[in-house]
């Protein structure tokens, strides 16, 4: 595989534009799953997954052959999602519909077909949980999902982030914080249980 | 016993601490039911917030993304020619400075005496500029007002940035971009201008939101920041080795270093989540 890869490079580098379609479409999933966490919306988690292979692209000539490709275009990733996050946050006209309303949303991988029931609950705890997000900064909530979704460790997030580790840290843990406060708010709410018994670990 | 915080508690469950200090944290959870039950409900948060599917990326997604690629990408030059172009515009650019400094000991002399009336009336220059910024840094706090209605005492009302997530994520990104500038060299690139020039603009209003609320340390940190974004959208750094952007490079530490400071300060007050009790400082003490 990792032939392959250099492989692809070396024709791309080399002027053979269509052989990047190679590393696009293995890097594709992890990229998009990453951006989808941290934009929240499939549509934008395409736009920063497309924007961060482009600039991967140009960037190739320097890229050092030793290194993986799929580690250099998911870091490059992480800050096209946080840019965009940012930029929609600047951009008051932007109306983006949230995940759980769109209705050409990305199926999500489940092992087994849930029941409209299930599917009707898990819509409902997945807005919830966006909802609950809505109170993080984008650079908090690029960290947290960075952290906690994705297991990417501290100096990983600070170098892609362009941050020093410790404000990296302190912002997931702000986040933690402020995530524990709103759910503790929703749950006094009454709103929906925001994990199934299945899922705690 | 040594206490822990809600940030001991959360690198404890993200895994960010050493085998030692993990240890610590397991004893006292056994002997402390209240540490214990926060405990319990920051694992709660991270359960709610880890139980999201992944998306699945089919075929037509792929195509998509691939056709919308595909014209942007312009062909690489190979590599041969490519190190082949570097070398010759390289020996350019040798032989062209070379050129330059030699011009520059023909003429320097006769500039030397002519400059200050060839400047006479000119647009101000940047180590004037830079002059004005240290003069004006200097005086700082040295005229007092009255903040908050207050005369004499600063009351603080509200922590600014804990109440305002829009201030909060302004200051982030502040302190991404000052990160960014203050590890590059040369000039600053377009997207990092407009960035730059984006935060100035907002600034101001941030600056006012933070004097309203009282937070007079936050309002501090935002009025240097907007004196170096000022310095940093008017006059970008031409070279590293140029004087006022070393000074300018100072400037951008020690704001960064503000920012990381306030950063931390919100992050304990966060964590001691106190009930608002109005704190009173003096103006000294601010400024």
């Amino acid at each position: 595989m990792a032939t392959d890869e250099q492989d692809a490079i070396g024709r791309v580098v080399a002027g053979d534009r269509d052989a990047y379609r190679v590393l696009m479409e293995r890097h594709m999933p992890a990229v998009l799953r990453m951006t989808t966490r941290i934009t929240g919306s499939s549509q934008d988690a395409e736009e920063a997954a497309q924007e961060a292979f482009l600039r991967a692209y140009r960037k190739l000539p320097e890229f050092r052959r030793e290194a993986s490709f799929g580690t250099w275009v998911y870091r490059i990733a992480m800050n096209c999602a946080l840019d965009l996050v940012e930029r929609r946050n600047r951009d008051l006209n932007w109306n983006a519909v949230p995940m759980d309303g769109e209705p050409g949303v990305a199926p999500v991988a489940e092992s087994h077909r849930p029941s409209p029931e299930r599917e009707l609950l898990d819509r409902e705890a997945r807005a919830m949980r966006e909802r609950a997000m809505e109170v993080l900064t984008p650079m908090e909530r690029t960290a947290f999902v960075l952290r906690h979704m994705e297991e990417q460790p501290i100096p990983v997030i600070s170098a892609a982030l362009g941050v020093p580790e410790n404000s990296a840290r302190q912002a997931v843990f702000r986040a933690v914080g402020k995530l524990r406060k709103q759910l503790t708010m929703m749950r006094r709410a009454g709103g929906a249980p925001m994990i199934r018994p299945q899922e705690s670990r | 016993m040594r206490t822990f915080t809600e940030d001991d508690l959360i690198a404890y469950h993200l895994g960010e601490l050493s085998w030692w200090q993990r240890r610590q944290v397991r004893s006292a959870l056994e002997k402390d039911a209240a540490l214990a039950a926060e405990s319990e409900a920051i694992a709660e948060t991270l359960r709610a917030f880890g139980a999201d599917a992944a998306p699945i990326v089919d075929d037509a997604m792929l195509e998509r993304s691939w056709q919308r690629v595909r014209p942007s990408l312009e062909v690489l030059t190979p590599e041969r020619s490519r190190m082949r172009t570097l070398w010759m515009m390289g020996a350019g650019g040798a032989l062209a400075g070379a050129t330059a400094v030699v011009v520059l000991l023909l003429t320097f002399g006769h500039r030397v005496t002519t400059q200050e009336a060839a400047n006479g009336g000119q647009a101000e220059t940047v180590a004037a500029r830079a002059h004005d910024f240290l003069e004006e840094l200097k005086g700082k706090g040295s005229a007092r007002r009255n903040v908050n209605e207050q005369a004499g005492q600063v009351v603080v009302l509200h922590d600014a940035v804990a109440e305002d997530p829009s201030l909060a994520a302004h200051l982030d990104t502040a302190e991404r971009v000052l990160t960014e500038v203050s590890h590059s060299d040369g000039r600053l690139e377009p997207e990092t201008r407009e960035q730059v020039h984006r935060l100035l603009l907002e600034n101001a209003v941030y600056y006012e939101s933070a004097e309203t609320h009282g937070d007079m340390s936050t309002a501090a940190v935002i009025d240097d920041l907007g004196r170096v974004l000022t310095a940093l959208d008017a006059e970008p750094r031409e070279s590293a080795h140029d004087e006022d952007a070393v000074r300018l490079q100072i400037h951008v530490g020690n704001v960064l270093l503000d920012l990381r400071i306030l950063d931390h300060d919100t992050a304990k007050q966060t964590e001691k989540a106190k009930p608002v009790q109005p704190a009173v400082y003096s103006k000294e003490k601010q400024f």
